[in-house]
């Protein structure tokens, strides 16, 4: 058991500040920062600890196959010699920040083809579920699958990115009632069953959604991907009252009556980022119990950076992979399976908390779903600040309405020019037009979502779809719509400014800045993340 | 008197479009009765005589008073009956008239000979043509006719040279410094010099030398361009060749110039050739803006003082030379136009009569003083920048002339440096732009070179004009002819003159800034930018390399060699290539399509799918991370308008196959195949320098787009053939030599770069795959 | 160590003393040459007439290698694996290893028994660096008695340096087995090739049970690992390495169910060898499909003609050395 791996661990913690609180430890893209947050009026809510991953994974990968959940027989029946299966798993942006070989989708993957292989099935493919995200390099996709499955399946092209704007490839298989499009790729519309292999990092993730959203395109996506479903989810992390969760489903219930037979397989991973015992150990403790090691530790860290380039900073944060354990796996019809894979997120994440207050600081880590292996660019940012981790709660938001949100983040005028193409362009001519989201999707949304040259990046380079940008500014759409004010510290000023926020230089300028929205002495929540924590406002 | 003794007279004219011609064209026509005018006018470029007397002279501002006098109608009758233009051209025989012409010039009573080239830096032999032989042919022209009208010649004050103390009103041979000139000597000398120069300049170490001017003027355009540049610089150096052997001349004889010289030349050959033909000279000073005949502060073109003026308001130039107690001699136009018709109007004399119209001896005026006025005005109406902001011009000290030149000089060889050695950087865009500006600075500093040898030598000169003959023939006129015939100097006011008249005549003339403008200065570049994305343009033509992207040929080919590579083979690979570079950078520099020739040989054998298959992961890689945003992002924009885009470029086809979708058109050299290997060598000629010209110029005809209206983007001079042959040439991230060229020819510039935050390479090679 | 001398050559050495010596007065000189090899500094022969002691020559199967299992021999042997197999073997086989997050599901302290085929005196060495540190710190390797422990020269070296241990081939002697299974329940892994014996003409030979009935008796988990390539560097009969690519694949490790005899179990394991063999040859979703449905190829040789063996065999190592001419020539 390694030292800092507890045998109960704790639940998550709302500490209140006082004068002996420490400073905080704030993520600040690739660095940190630590800030005094004023005593007597601010909480710090921490997320709780790693629980204790299944022993033996692949055994419990096995018998979660043989004896699944809801009305579907075991997987060994399902598979017949002759048969056409379909295996989808979840691309790069899962789970943050990528875990350490071997990877969960090579452990189900091998497990699943190995039941295949038993029953005699031959035609199979292996399609990464991208919905419009950007296509994997080969490197990436060695790393989810494993070497032994790559090797086997690439040569003869069975195993491959989805592709969204491929005229022949997708299939609209009908509308629901609300006259939403149901689009899916053709490969897995016509095989006699899907496996869907999901690690559910989060409560959005998974269900009706992997499927629906996952190995469809644009003209399924526009349905719920638009700012009124977005300021009308009230946190599409919480299912209840989430406006896209509700449009997913319903496309779900279109595909299950057109016949497709789906098979899903989720897994849950524990909080365990930054490992029990190692360099970043001290990320996941709380600042008082570090110990003489973590300290010096840190300390040589930030000088370290002080010194480090930009990119030479960026390839180390990158190539962190996190010793992630598998808590939970499930297996069987989508509905009940979900069920049972929400519960044991939020296990893991929910943290109790009661009331909203005026301010709500956090500090942005280095990685978001979007920029694995790419640059962080200031649209991610906001996508990451207000799409993310604002949306974490369920109930009500931490921050009152007309409150405001503190973001420390560099948020450099950097683009990665091969990832994310149409950024740099959205970045340039639209947002310095406007910052409102319906604006811009009735004016610019279909120019960029049709546009050749995006489409072609999409289809053969490794870039982000014309339309995604938009989606990241949807994201925001709820919590620009809810607060009043947005802080970046420490970022860029021109690039802070497009966005339309407020620039400030420490996060004592920022409570300033706060200051003639929410008055001089306002309530001040942190949320200590990542490790990822969820909160359940009462 | 004058009025009476000229009514009815007929009168020729020639030179009556300059300036002083114009102003006593409009004076006769005034002032005297049915009057008959003979203007002898030299048909210019596509205008004949007449329509040249129509556009150049009627319809200018001097006139205007005497059309409202007159009224249009009225102004027309008179023109017609009493002006007629006879086409002549004073450097042929007989004047180049015709049988009418010389029958009317016959008629004529009364001759003023105003034609000159008054250029202050004629080449020698032009200067002896007009100025020397001019009279000369007129004389003889009169003697063929053998009519005896009276020849009033006008001449020029300097023709005393750069003496000191008085310079009397007699013809030259009675003047106390006389130094003897043989005319025809001297014509026969500048024709001969003038050959000398031509076979001077066509030596083969000159032409070389014209060449290598050219080459590091141009880069390697292409052998058309820099033959015609060779010719031009070949054709200047010729030029500039026979100013020096003209200012040298007139120097060693004691002439301020060529002009001076050629004239007094004149002075003398008339008077030796005239027999019986009765003369008078008129020899005015330096001729300004009138002083209120037919309006004060008129002015026709520029001369002599008014671009110093300017340029020392615009503060370019701050030292001119010259000493404050020095009389600088200015007489108004239409003291010197009434002068000629008061010396016209008197009886024809035996001996040659001279009268000189200089201020310098009864009113004149200190340069100190006319400074003092110029840097006042300055100050109350100083000329705007582009940013709105007044120049305030600095105070002259007044050095003397060498420490001037020095200053310049220096300044000059300064800048000259700078520039040499910025062209040999590989600098580009903004950086280049830096070099633009240092050249636009070294071409002032060349022009005020040019005004100090110019005009240093009027301004130093002491010499005072006597006009005892003037304030003689001023004495013995009646008031009516007074009144309307003013020529008296003493009358002017030198204040009322330079401050009220002369001053703001100039600087309305120069089309200065001295108000504001009201609306936000759109910039330069914004309003060509607006010009290009124009629905209206119909071909947008863009380069690859530097334009599109910033990686090269060489680069593609490291990636693509070192793909398949083990670490060992790599390092052995790049060390050979690195050992190959300054080989290869210099054949580049020499000619590029040697350079690719040879450098394509590299892919030999290179098996074609496995180029096909690593060219596209090149392109996501490697290619993608080094292009400019900004430049995709203008070629989409064309698209959007609906012009057709094409690339044209030296990069192998298979290397820009990705960007399809961008281009209508892709003109990319291919590899020849050898069985399922490409064999290295080109299947046709790569479109750079020149072929890139004629490439552009066949698709355009193929397509039917006009070339006029079609935009190029390029980055380097040996693109030049084809940013000139398009309508609307744009320079990215320009090289120095381009920068220089667009900067001074106003084309567009763009600054593209790549966005920060793309992955940085050190070296150009391959990920590993097997 | 001296050598019985036949009679013929006792008569010789006592003439040449004879004359060394001499009956003249000489005698006194050359003592020194009669002294240097008189006893001590020579040892002495059995008298005769006395039962010679029993000199009990420890060799084959009994070698006594306790010592290389104390800490100084292990030192030496990591020390040697790190410093020196690891750089040759390199070099020689350039080897690529796959498989070993098969081995993630062993926990700390198990004892685990390594089986491999066996072509070529380099396989010893390639997987003693191929096995993970955590099982080489305690590892023995299962050696041939009558080849290896021959002379005790050859026995302690190869007990030092790879830590082998005496293992009979011919028949199966109970005390080796006792004393390796006891170690393998202190905790030490096993690494043997139960093939018995390098394969004589390229081709796999039957599995020995002894590895089954070791990992049956301290239910202990078999590690399945394929050697692929070896038999280019050193075959069976061949003096001097040659540098040729080899892979390693490690597989899952195979646990002996309750009462499970060790015939069926050792055929369970030479199964897991072949079917490695078959995902080298192939690949991964190949040699499932074949293991399921009972086609995996078998390593041993088909009943067919022997120059048609020596055919086939060639042919399956043509295709893995396919490096032909590569762009671009440097």
């Amino acid at each position: 058991m390694p030292q800092n791996q507890r045998k109960h661990p704790r639940p998550g913690l709302v500490l209140d500040v006082d004068r002996t609180t420490p400073p905080i430890l704030f993520h600040h893209g690739e660095g940190f920062r630590m800030e005094k947050l004023p005593a007597g009026r601010s909480r710090v809510i921490y997320p709780a600890e790693p629980l204790p991953g299944v022993p033996n994974p692949n055994g419990t990968i096995r018998h979660a196959l043989e004896n699944p959940l809801g009305d579907s027989p075991p997987l060994s029946a399902l598979l017949k010699s002759g048969m056409k299966l379909t295996i989808a798993f979840d691309d790069i942006s899962l789970p943050l920040p990528p875990m350490r070989k071997p990877d969960i989708r090579q452990r189900i993957i091998e497990a699943v083809l190995d039941t295949a292989a038993s029953a005699g099935v031959d035609d199979v493919h292996l399609i990464a579920a991208l919905a419009l995200h950007r296509r994997m390099t080969e490197n990436e996709l060695r790393h989810a699958v494993g070497d032994r499955v790559f090797d086997a399946f690439a040569p003869t092209g069975a195993i491959y990115n989805h592709d969204a704007e491929d005229p022949d490839g997708m299939v609209v298989i009908g509308t629901t009632p609300h006259g939403e499009e149901v689009q899916i790729n053709k490969r897995a519309a016509e095989s006699d069953l899907i496996i869907y292999v999901n690690i559910n990092l989060v409560s959005m993730d998974g269900g009706w959604k992997s499927t629906a959203t996952g190995l469809s395109g644009y003209t399924a996506l526009r349905h719920h991907h638009n700012p009124q479903t977005m300021v009308e989810s009230r946190s599409f992390m919480d299912q209840e009252n989430s406006e896209l969760h509700k449009s997913n489903w319903r496309q779900g219930k279109v595909l299950k009556e057109s016949g497709i037979k789906v098979f899903q397989i989720e897994t849950t991973v524990n909080n365990n980022t930054f490992g029990y015992d190692g360099p970043l150990a001290m990320l996941q403790k709380r600042e008082w119990e570090w110990n003489f090691k973590d300290r010096m530790t840190f300390l040589s860290m930030q000088a370290g950076l002080k010194r480090m380039s930009n990119s030479s900073k960026r390839k180390s944060f990158q190539g962190w992979h996190s010793p992630y354990e598998i808590t939970s796996v499930q297996a069987g019809e989508v509905e009940a399976v979900h069920k049972t894979t929400t519960e044991n997120v939020y296990k893991q994440h929910l943290v109790q908390v009661e009331g909203q207050t005026d301010i709500l600081t956090m500090g942005l880590p280095y990685i978001c779903p979007y920029n694995v292996n790419s640059v962080m660019n200031p649209i991610l940012v906001a996508c990451l600040g207000l799409g993310y981790f604002f949306n974490m709660y369920k109930g009500k938001p931490l921050v009152r309405k007309g409150g405001v949100v503190i973001m420390t983040h560099p948020t450099p005028w950097e683009f990665h020019p091969v990832h994310h193409p149409s950024y740099i362009d959205f970045f340039e001519r639209v947002l310095s037009e406007t910052t409102d989201p319906t604006v811009m999707s009735q004016k610019y949304e279909k120019a960029f979502a049709e546009d050749d040259w995006y489409r072609h990046l999409y289809r053969t380079s490794h870039a982000y779809h014309g339309v995604h940008p938009f989606y990241m500014w949807y994201w925001c759409a709820h919590a620009l719509d809810h607060l009043s004010e947005v802080v970046i510290v420490g970022g860029n000023q021109e690039a802070v400014r497009r966005m339309g926020f407020r620039s400030a230089t420490t996060l004592q300028d920022a409570f300033e800045i706060a200051s003639d929205s929410v008055g001089f002495s306002p309530t001040v929540t942190h949320y200590h993340s990542p490790p990822i924590l969820m909160a359940d406002v009462t | 008197m004058i009025k009476e003794s000229l009514r009815g007279k007929k009168i020729a004219i020639t030179g009556s479009t300059g300036f002083l011609g114009t102003a006593l064209v409009e004076l006769l026509l005034r002032e005297i009765e049915d009057v008959e005018l003979r203007l002898l006018i030299r048909p210019s470029g596509k205008r004949s005589a007449s329509k040249r007397l129509e556009r150049d002279i009627l319809k200018n501002d001097a006139f205007d008073q005497l059309k409202e006098a007159l009224g249009t109608s009225g102004f027309k009758d008179l023109t017609d009956n009493a002006v007629s233009a006879l086409t002549a051209d004073i450097s042929k025989n007989n004047l180049g008239l015709d049988d009418n012409g010389l029958r009317e010039l016959s008629e004529c009573d009364v001759v003023i000979h105003s034609a000159a080239a008054v250029s202050f830096d004629e080449p020698l032999d032009r200067a002896a043509e007009v100025n020397l032989m001019g009279p000369v042919r007129l004389v003889e022209t009169l003697q063929s006719l053998d009519a005896e009208p009276h020849l009033v010649m006008v001449s020029t004050c300097y023709v005393a040279g750069n003496r000191k103390g008085t310079a009397p009103e007699k013809p030259l041979s009675q003047s106390p410094f006389y130094v003897p000139l043989n005319w025809r000597e001297e014509t026969e000398a500048a024709r001969r010099t003038r050959s000398y120069t031509e076979d001077d300049s066509r030596r083969s170490e000159n032409l070389e030398k014209f060449r290598t001017e050219a080459k590091n003027e141009l880069g390697a355009p292409g052998i058309s361009l820099i033959a015609t540049k060779t010719e031009q610089i070949r054709e200047r150096w010729v030029k500039d060749k026979m100013v020096e052997a003209g200012r040298e001349r007139a120097t060693s004889l004691g002439f301020p110039d060529a002009y001076a010289f050629t004239k007094a030349m004149s002075e003398q050959a008339v008077q030796e050739i005239r027999g019986n033909i009765p003369l008078s000279i008129v020899r005015p000073s330096i001729i300004e803006s009138s002083w209120d005949k037919p309006n004060s502060g008129w002015i026709r073109g520029f001369r002599m003082a008014e671009p110093i003026i300017l340029n020392f308001g615009r503060g370019t130039l701050k030292e001119f030379p010259g000493i404050p107690e020095g009389i600088i001699d200015v007489i108004p136009v239409d003291l010197v136009a009434s002068a000629i018709v008061a010396v016209a109007a008197q009886e024809k004399p035996t001996d040659p009569f001279v009268v000189q119209v200089a201020s310098g001896a009864c009113n004149p005026i200190k340069i100190g003083i006319l400074a003092d006025y110029v840097h006042e005005f300055f100050g109350n109406f100083p000329i705007l920048d582009e940013k709105n902001q007044p120049i305030t011009p600095s105070k002259w000290e007044f050095p003397g002339r060498g420490r001037v030149v020095t200053q310049l000089t220096r300044a000059k060889r300064i800048l000259q440096l700078a520039e040499n050695g910025l062209h040999k950087l590989p600098i580009r865009g903004n950086q280049a732009m830096i070099v633009a500006d240092l050249e636009e600075k070294r071409n002032e500093l060349d022009k005020a070179m040019e005004y100090i040898t110019l005009y240093g030598k009027y301004v130093e000169c002491e010499a005072i004009y006597d006009v005892s003959n003037l304030l003689g023939l001023w004495d013995s006129l009646e008031d009516s002819d007074k009144s309307s015939f003013l020529f008296d100097p003493r009358v002017i006011d030198w204040r009322k003159y330079v401050y009220d008249i002369h001053l703001p005549t100039v600087v309305t003339q120069g089309r200065v800034k001295t108000t504001p403008s009201s609306s936000p200065p759109t910039s330069r570049n914004d309003r060509l930018r607006k010009q290009i994305l124009d629905p209206t343009r119909q071909l947008a033509v863009f380069d690859l390399e530097n334009t599109l992207i910033a990686s090269n040929v060489v680069s593609s080919w490291g990636y693509l060699a070192t793909k398949r590579l083990s670490s060992q083979d790599r390092f052995r690979i790049i060390s050979k290539t690195i050992l190959e570079a300054p080989s290869m950078l210099a054949m580049d520099r020499r000619d590029r399509t040697d350079f690719l020739r040879n450098f394509y040989r590299k892919y030999e054998g290179a098996p074609v799918l496995q180029i096909d298959e690593d060219s596209l992961e090149m392109f996501n890689e490697f290619i993608l991370t080094k292009s400019f945003p900004a430049a995709i992002r203008r070629v989409r924009e064309h698209r959007a308008l609906g012009h057709r885009t094409l690339l044209i470029t030296g990069a192998l086809d298979f290397v820009v196959q990705p960007l399809k979708p961008l281009f209508d058109e892709i003109l990319a050299p291919s590899l020849e195949m050898k069985g399922n290997k490409y064999s290295g060598r080109m299947t046709q000629v790569p479109p750079i320098g020149e072929t890139r010209a004629a490439v552009l110029r066949n698709y355009a005809d193929m397509n039917n787009l006009d070339l006029k209206e079609s935009v190029a983007y390029a980055d380097s001079t040996s693109d030049l053939p084809m940013l000139e042959a398009v309508g609307f040439p744009v320079a990215v991230n320009p090289e120095t030599k381009l920068a220089t060229l667009a900067r001074r020819r106003g084309w567009l510039v763009e600054n593209f770069q790549p966005i920060s935050g793309s992955p940085k390479r050190t070296l150009p090679l391959g990920s590993k795959k097997e | 160590m001296a050598k019985k001398l036949t009679k013929r050559e006792i008569q010789r050495k006592t003439r040449e003393i004879y004359k060394a010596v001499g009956n003249a007065p000489q005698r006194m000189r050359s003592i020194s040459n009669i002294k240097s090899t008189q006893f001590p500094y020579r040892a002495a022969r059995t008298p005769n007439g006395v039962a010679p002691l029993e000199r009990k020559s420890y060799l084959g199967s009994e070698y006594p290698t306790v010592w290389a299992r104390r800490l100084p021999a292990r030192t030496v042997r990591l020390l040697s694996t790190e410093l020196i197999a690891k750089p040759v073997m390199s070099y020689i086989a350039s080897p690529k290893r796959t498989g070993y997050d098969r081995l993630e599901g062993l926990k700390k302290r198990q004892a685990v028994i390594f089986v491999a085929n066996h072509h070529s005196h380099a396989d010893t060495p390639l997987l003693l660096t191929s096995i993970p540190i955590q099982w080489r710190k305690r590892l023995i390797v299962g050696a041939a008695a009558d080849y290896f422990f021959k002379s005790k020269l050859g026995g302690s070296l190869s007990a030092l340096f790879i830590g082998a241990i005496p293992v009979e081939r011919t028949k199966v002697s109970r005390a080796s087995s006792d004393q390796i299974a006891s170690l393998i329940k202190h905790g030490w892994s096993f690494m043997v090739f139960p093939e018995g014996g390098r394969s004589p003409d390229g081709w796999g030979q039957p599995f020995r049970a002894g590895a089954a009935y070791l990992s049956i008796k301290c239910n202990a988990p078999v590690v399945p690992i394929h050697l692929a390539g070896t038999g280019n560097i050193l075959r069976k009969g061949k003096v001097w390495p040659k540098r040729s690519s080899t892979k390693v694949s490690f597989g899952t490790p195979i646990w002996p169910t309750e009462n499970e005899n060790s015939r069926t179990f050792s055929k369970k394991i030479e199964q897991a060898v072949a079917e490695l063999a078959d995902e080298e040859n192939n690949d991964w979703w190949i040699a499932q499909k074949h293991k399921h449905s009972g086609q995996t190829p078998t390593l041993q040789a088909p009943e067919i003609g022997n120059w048609r063996k020596a055919w086939t065999l060639k042919t399956n190592t043509e295709k893995s050395a396919n490096n032909k001419k590569r762009w671009p020539t440097i």
